[in-house]
């Protein structure tokens, strides 16, 4: 039997393809669907927030869609801007309307 | 429900951070007291690693009730800007932890009292000289005057963790 190496998903051909996509929506943003992309001041004056709703996070980890925010968050912003963010979320419709996410 | 499986299903928060590091710690002083330095060194260090965590989360707006996995990577890309050569070893660095609340503190402005900084410094140096997370698949070789050091460098900064994230 053929042995198969799967790669890490936050490191995989699919990961790839979201961040590919993210970045072109970060960089040329789309009047209509998704991924959303909200990055919003934290409370008490404290660290960016950045949430990303998008169905195609699919069954992706938490944790790794929260790195491949975050690589592509890096390939478009300044060190400044990278230095200030405290959370990268990433949320399926579904589960941003289950936490009472603002992002329509 | 199995244990695993209840944990699992909710993500930890920085203040189960804070309660894990204070129940660890406890238990990491009654094994050293009992005669375990290895087990006992090994839980202090967690305790360090969470409370280092923590601080630096709190002192850039974090709240108590955010899940921790969400605030890994932009601490992992903040750091690759701030410290190319400090590796955060799956995020359990004492090291890297160390710089980045340093680094991010000055950034802020809310710098750290000369003096306070200094034994800061050296604490967690000496950990970090002693612990990290790999020691946990290695027979128990610390001996009791590296219980003794982790004791009191821990001790430390369980006792200035509020000027920590002040």
């Amino acid at each position: 039997m053929p042995l198969k190496r799967m790669p890490p998903p936050s490191t995989g051909p699919a990961a790839e393809e979201l961040a590919r996509r993210l970045a072109e929506e970060w960089q040329q943003p789309k009047e209509a669907g998704q991924p959303i992309i909200v990055v919003r001041p934290g409370r008490r004056g404290g660290g960016t927030q950045i949430v990303v709703v998008w169905d195609d996070w699919g069954d992706l980890p938490q944790q790794d869609r929260s790195e491949i925010i975050m690589d592509v968050f890096e390939q478009i912003h300044s060190d400044e801007e990278i230095l200030d963010v405290i959370m990268a979320m990433g949320l399926t419709v579904r589960e941003a309307d289950r936490m009472e996410i603002p992002y329509k | 429900m199995a244990l695993r499986r209840a944990l699992e299903n909710v993500a930890e928060t920085v203040r189960d951070l804070e309660l894990a590091a204070e129940e660890k710690y406890w238990e990491g002083l009654e094994l050293m007291v009992a005669g375990h330095p290895g087990t006992g060194v090994y839980l202090m260090g967690l305790c360090a690693e969470m409370w280092l965590k923590t601080s630096y989360f709190h002192v850039l707006g974090s709240a108590p009730a955010d899940p921790v996995r969400l605030l890994l990577s932009p601490a992992r890309v903040a750091g690759q800007r701030l410290f190319p050569a400090v590796r955060h070893e799956a995020y359990h660095s004492l090291r890297f932890w160390r710089s980045m609340l340093l680094s991010q503190r000055r950034r802020l402005g809310k710098h750290f009292d000369p003096r306070l900084k200094k034994q800061f410094t050296r604490h967690v140096t000496k950990l970090y000289s002693i612990w990290w997370i790999e020691m946990r698949y290695r027979p128990d070789r610390a001996g009791i005057r590296d219980a003794q050091t982790v004791y009191e460098a821990v001790t430390w900064l369980r006792a200035h963790r509020a000027d920590l994230r002040r």
